[in-house]
C-alpha cells in the first residue's frame, strides 16, 4: 500500500508524467484487488483521486481534483430525484420512521448478512457457482429495498453498489477473485456494522471509511469496464435479468421502442444516471410513467427476492419462547397434582382420571415441542467460527483448509451461543499451534496445505463438536516439563501421557514461548473447559504427537434440561447434576475420619475421600454436623473426588434448570434452579464450588 | 412527567404508607412459599415460583431496617417489573398489606426531606400530602437495584 499511496501523491503533484503514471495506475489498480484497502486510502480520497468515471484518454483532467467527492449517482434535480428515490425504494424519505419497522428491518439486515457471510465464503472455494453469486445479489438487493423503507440512506447505498457489482459477476463481466471476494466480504461487514450501531450514521469517521469502500468498489469497476471486451456492456444486461428491466416496462407501458434503445446507447454518456433517470432527462418519457414502470419493476424483484428460503417461517422472539415453556411447565405440574388428587379421591379406573391421563399425555407432548422451539442449528455459529478461522489463516498466513460438516446440528439456542468462543479459541489453536509452517510440511512428507476439520454431531441425548487437525499435535514431553517447571507436576512421580495432557486445561498453562495476538496467552484451554463444564459438557483431547490432535466436546442438546438428583440437606432439598454423582451410600461411624473434632474426611474402602462442608458452602456458622446424616453422595470433578453428607436421596428425574438471574451470579455455589414436581423450588448446586470450598 | 397526576399503588408498613407508581406493578399475590438463598442479603428472603418463573423474594421490612414480622395471611407480594442489565426482571416485595389505588396530583408530592426517621432518604421520590395523610413515595428501582445485590460480594469475602 504505502508505495501505492506514493505514486499518487506524485502524480498529483507533478501532471506532466501523467501519461506514464497512467499505465502505472492501471497495475495499482490490478494489485489493489488483493490488498487491504479501509484506512490507508483516505489520503487517496482526500486527494480527490477518486472520481468514478475517469477516462483514461483524458490524462488532463487528472491533475484537478474534484473540490467534493460524491458518491456515484446523486445528481441533484427535483424530477431526477424523485425516480432516483424510487429506484432505491427510498418512497419514504419524509415519513416518520416507526421503530417497529426499523427493529424487523435491523433483525431481518441480520439474517440476511449472516447469509451473505456463508454464501461468499462457499464462493471462495466455488468460484463457479452463480447459485451463489444469484443468491448474494438477491441478499444485498433484499437489504437495499428494505433499507430504501426505513431511510437508512448509507445501507441502501452500500448495499445498491455491492449488488450492482455482483449483478456484473452474475453476467460474467467480472471474474470470482480474492479481491472480489474481500470486497464483497468488506460490504457485509460495514453493513453489519450499521446495523448493530446505527449511530454510525453520523460518524465522520465511519463516513470516511464507507466512502473509501465505495470509491474502490466504483473503481474496481471502471478497471473491469476497461478492461473487459469494448462492445456495449448493457446490452447484456438488458436480456440477463430475470427481473424485467425499466426499459422493457417502459415500452410496455406504451413509450417508443426505438427511444428506449437510443437511450440505452446514450447511457455511457450519462455516467453515474440510471435509464429511468435519463429518458426523463431527454424527454422521452413523462417522469409519471417512470415512477409507474418503476413500481412495477419493483413489485416484480419482490416477488423473485420473496422466493428465498425465509419462506414458512416466523420470527419469535426468544423470549416468547421462553415464557411459553414456563407455562407449558408449569401446566405439566398443575395437571400432575389435580391428577393424583383424582386418584386418590375416585381411584384409576374413573372416568375422570383416565381423561386427566390422556390429557397429561397432550401436555408432555406439547411440553417436548414447546422445549424444541428453542433448538437452532448449529449453521450460523460454524459460519462465524469459519469466518474468524479464515481471517486468523490470513492474517498469519498460514496454508490451512478449515472443513465444516454437520452443521445441521441443532442445539439449544442458548447454548449455542455459549460455545462460540469456546470453538473459536480452538480453532485458533489448532490453525496457529497445531498446523506447522509450509516448510516443515514438506520435510515432514505432509500435504503442504493443513486440514482443520470441524464436525458436529448428535449421538444419545449429546451433541458432539470434534475439532481436529493434522498439524504437529501436542509436545508431551514440553508439556511435561512445563508442568515440572510451574511446579504442577511432581517429577518423582511416574505420569501417564493423558495425566499429562490433562495439564494444558490448567489456568495460565501455555507453553507458547512467542505469545502472538492470536491465541496462547496462557488463558486458553482453561477457559474452554470451564465454559464447556458450565454447560453441563465435557473436553476430550486425543493426541497423536507429530500427526495432530482432535479436541471433542460433548455438550448437551438442551442446556435447559439435566439428569438430575435430588438431595435433601438439613431438611431443604437441592439438586446435583447426576452426570458428576460416582456413587451414594451409607455410612458406618467408624469411616468418619476427625480433624480437630470435625467430621472431615470419610474412609471409603481403601480411598479416603475429603468431606464437603455444607456450612461453609452455604456460609453459615460452622455448626454441630447434622446428626441425622446417614448418607454420602460421592461426587467427581477432573478425577478428584468428594463427598457430601446429606440427609437423604429423593428422587432422580430429568429437571429443567432455569437461570436465577444476573443478580445472584456471584453465588457461585448455585448454578440455577429447578421447579419440582409439586411446584416447589430447588437449588442446583455448582459442582465446581463444591470442589473450591475447603473441609 | 407530562401528565398531572399519577396512580399510585398503596402499601402499609406498620403504620406507614408507602406508595409506588401503578406502572412498575405487575401483580399482587399472596405469600406462596420461599426457598432460602444462602449468603445473600437477610432481607432477600429467597425465591418463589411465580407460575414457572423463579423470581427473588425482598423483605421490605428488612430492606429499611424495620423490625422482622412474621408473614400471615395478611402479608403480600407485589411483583414489580424493573430493568436490571438492559433486561425486564421480575422481583417480589413483601410488604405488610396492601391498601388501595389512588389518585396523586402532581402539585399534591413534596420533594422528600433530607433526612428521615425509618429508611434512608434516597429511597424517596416525594411525599405525596393528601388531606388526611401523607404517602411516602418510594423509587422501587433503586431499592432493588443491584447495587445492594452486589455488596453480598463483599460479605461473601468476609466469610471466606
Amino acid at each position: 500500500m504505502p508505495r501505492q499511496k506514493e505514486k499518487k501523491n506524485k502524480l498529483i503533484e507533478t501532471p506532466p508524467d501523467t501519461q506514464l503514471e497512467t499505465d502505472d495506475q492501471k497495475i495499482d489498480k490490478k494489485t489493489s484487488e488483493s490488498n487491504d484497502y479501509p484506512l490507508d486510502n483516505v489520503n487517496r480520497i482526500i486527494l480527490g483521486d477518486s472520481e468514478p468515471n475517469q477516462d483514461p484518454a483524458q490524462p488532463d483532467q487528472k491533475a484537478t481534483p474534484p473540490a467534493t467527492v460524491e458518491p456515484a449517482g446523486n445528481n441533484p434535480q427535483p424530477v431526477e430525484e424523485i425516480v432516483a428515490d424510487i429506484i432505491n425504494g427510498n418512497t419514504t424519505s419524509t415519513e416518520e420512521i416507526d421503530p417497529e419497522f426499523l427493529n424487523d428491518f435491523l433483525v431481518e439486515s441480520h439474517e440476511h448478512i449472516e447469509a451473505i457471510e456463508m454464501n461468499v465464503l462457499a464462493l471462495e472455494t466455488d468460484p463457479d457457482n452463480s447459485e451463489l453469486i444469484h443468491s448474494l445479489f438477491r441478499s444485498f438487493h433484499t437489504i437495499k429495498g428494505l433499507a430504501g423503507f426505513v431511510n437508512q440512506d448509507l445501507i441502501r447505498q452500500i448495499a445498491h453498489q455491492t449488488e450492482t457489482r455482483l449483478d456484473k459477476c452474475r453476467k460474467g463481466e467480472i471474474k470470482v477473485s480474492k479481491g472480489f471476494v474481500d470486497l464483497i466480504l468488506a460490504s457485509s461487514d460495514l453493513l453489519k456494522k450499521i446495523c448493530e450501531k446505527l449511530e454510525l450514521n453520523y460518524d465522520p469517521d465511519f463516513l470516511k471509511i464507507v466512502q473509501v469502500h465505495l470509491n474502490h468498489m466504483n473503481k474496481e469497476s471502471d478497471f473491469e469496464k476497461e478492461s473487459a471486451p469494448s462492445e456495449n456492456v448493457h446490452g447484456p444486461e438488458y436480456q440477463a435479468l430475470k427481473v424485467d428491466k425499466l426499459g422493457e416496462i417502459l415500452v410496455n407501458q406504451g413509450v417508443d421502442p426505438g427511444a428506449i434503445t437510443d437511450i440505452l446507447e446514450k447511457q455511457n454518456d450519462y455516467p453515474g444516471l440510471k435509464l429511468g433517470q435519463i429518458v426523463v432527462k431527454e424527454k422521452k418519457a413523462e417522469a409519471q410513467d417512470v415512477i409507474q414502470s418503476l413500481r412495477i419493476q419493483e413489485k416484480a424483484s419482490k416477488i423473485i427476492t420473496s422466493d428465498n428460503s425465509y419462506n414458512g417461517y416466523t420470527r419469535v422472539p426468544t423470549l416468547k419462547i421462553d415464557n411459553l415453556v414456563d407455562l407449558i411447565g408449569e401446566l405439566v405440574i398443575t395437571q400432575a397434582q389435580i391428577e393424583q388428587e383424582a386418584i386418590k379421591r375416585f381411584g384409576n379406573n374413573d372416568s375422570l382420571v383416565t381423561n386427566l391421563i390422556r390429557m397429561e399425555k397432550t401436555s408432555k407432548d406439547i411440553q417436548n415441542i414447546s422445549m424444541s422451539l428453542r433448538m437452532i442449528s448449529l449453521k450460523s455459529t460454524f459460519q462465524k467460527i469459519n469466518r474468524i478461522g479464515r481471517d486468523t489463516i490470513a492474517e498469519l498466513h498460514k496454508n490451512v483448509n478449515i472443513e465444516i460438516s454437520g452443521e445441521e446440528t441443532e442445539i439449544d439456542r442458548g447454548v449455542a451461543e455459549r460455545i462460540l468462543d469456546p470453538l473459536l479459541h480452538l480453532l485458533k489453536n489448532s490453525i496457529s499451534h497445531g498446523i506447522e509452517e509450509e516448510t516443515d510440511r514438506v520435510n515432514k512428507g505432509k500435504p503442504i496445505q493443513g486440514q482443520v476439520q470441524i464436525q458436529a454431531y448428535s449421538k444419545r441425548g449429546s451433541v458432539f463438536i470434534e475439532i481436529s487437525d493434522d498439524g504437529k499435535g501436542m509436545d508431551v514431553e514440553r508439556i511435561y516439563q512445563k508442568a515440572i517447571d510451574k511446579g504442577i507436576l511432581d517429577p518423582s512421580k511416574i505420569y501417564t501421557e493423558d495425566e499429562i495432557l490433562n495439564e494444558i486445561f490448567l489456568p495460565g498453562f501455555s507453553t507458547v514461548e512467542n505469545v502472538n495476538n492470536v491465541s496462547g496467552r496462557g488463558v486458553g484451554l482453561d477457559v474452554v473447559k470451564t465454559e464447556i463444564s458450565k454447560l453441563g459438557g465435557k473436553v476430550e483431547l486425543d493426541n497423536q504427537s507429530g500427526k495432530g490432535c482432535r479436541f471433542t466436546l460433548k455438550i448437551p442438546i438442551n442446556m435447559a434440561v439435566i439428569n438430575g438428583t435430588i438431595i435433601d440437606i438439613k431438611g431443604v432439598r437441592y439438586i446435583l447434576p447426576t452426570l458428576y454423582i460416582k456413587q451414594i451410600l451409607k455410612t458406618e461411624p467408624d469411616q468418619w475420619i476427625n480433624i480437630s473434632g470435625n467430621k472431615s474426611l470419610i474412609r471409603i474402602k481403601d480411598e479416603v475421600i475429603p468431606l464437603i462442608s455444607v456450612d461453609k458452602l452455604f456460609g453459615l456458622p460452622r455448626g454441630e454436623m447434622d446428626d441425622s446424616v446417614e448418607l454420602v453422595v460421592v461426587v467427581e470433578l477432573e478425577q478428584s473426588l468428594k463427598a457430601l453428607p446429606v440427609r437423604n436421596v429423593v428422587d432422580r428425574r430429568e429437571i429443567v434448570v432455569k437461570a436465577l438471574g444476573r443478580e445472584f451470579s456471584h453465588l457461585d455455589y448455585v448454578s440455577g434452579a429447578s421447579i419440582l414436581g409439586d411446584g416447589s423450588v430447588a437449588l442446583i448446586l455448582d459442582i465446581e464450588s463444591l470442589f473450591k470450598i475447603s473441609a | 412527567m407530562v401528565t398531572d397526576t399519577g396512580k399510585y399503588l398503596t402499601f402499609l408498613l406498620d403504620d406507614e404508607i408507602y406508595g409506588l407508581p401503578i406502572k412498575k406493578a405487575r401483580e399482587i399475590i399472596g405469600m406462596l412459599e420461599i426457598i432460602h438463598l444462602p449468603r445473600t442479603q437477610n432481607y432477600i428472603k429467597g425465591v418463589i415460583n411465580l407460575r414457572g418463573k423463579i423470581i427473588p423474594i425482598v423483605d421490605l421490612r428488612l430492606r429499611f431496617g424495620m423490625a422482622e414480622k412474621e408473614y400471615s395471611e395478611r402479608t403480600c407480594v407485589i411483583v414489580i417489573e424493573i430493568a436490571v442489565h438492559d433486561t425486564q426482571r421480575l422481583m417480589g416485595i413483601a410488604v405488610d398489606t396492601v391498601s388501595e389505588v389512588i389518585n396523586i396530583q402532581n402539585k399534591e408530592i413534596e420533594p422528600p426531606p433530607e433526612y428521615d426517621t425509618q429508611i434512608e432518604g434516597n429511597f424517596l421520590t416525594g411525599l405525596g400530602k393528601l388531606k388526611d395523610r401523607v404517602i411516602l413515595i418510594l423509587d422501587i428501582e433503586k431499592i432493588l437495584n443491584r447495587e445492594d445485590l452486589v455488596n453480598i460480594k463483599q460479605e461473601l469475602k468476609d466469610i471466606k
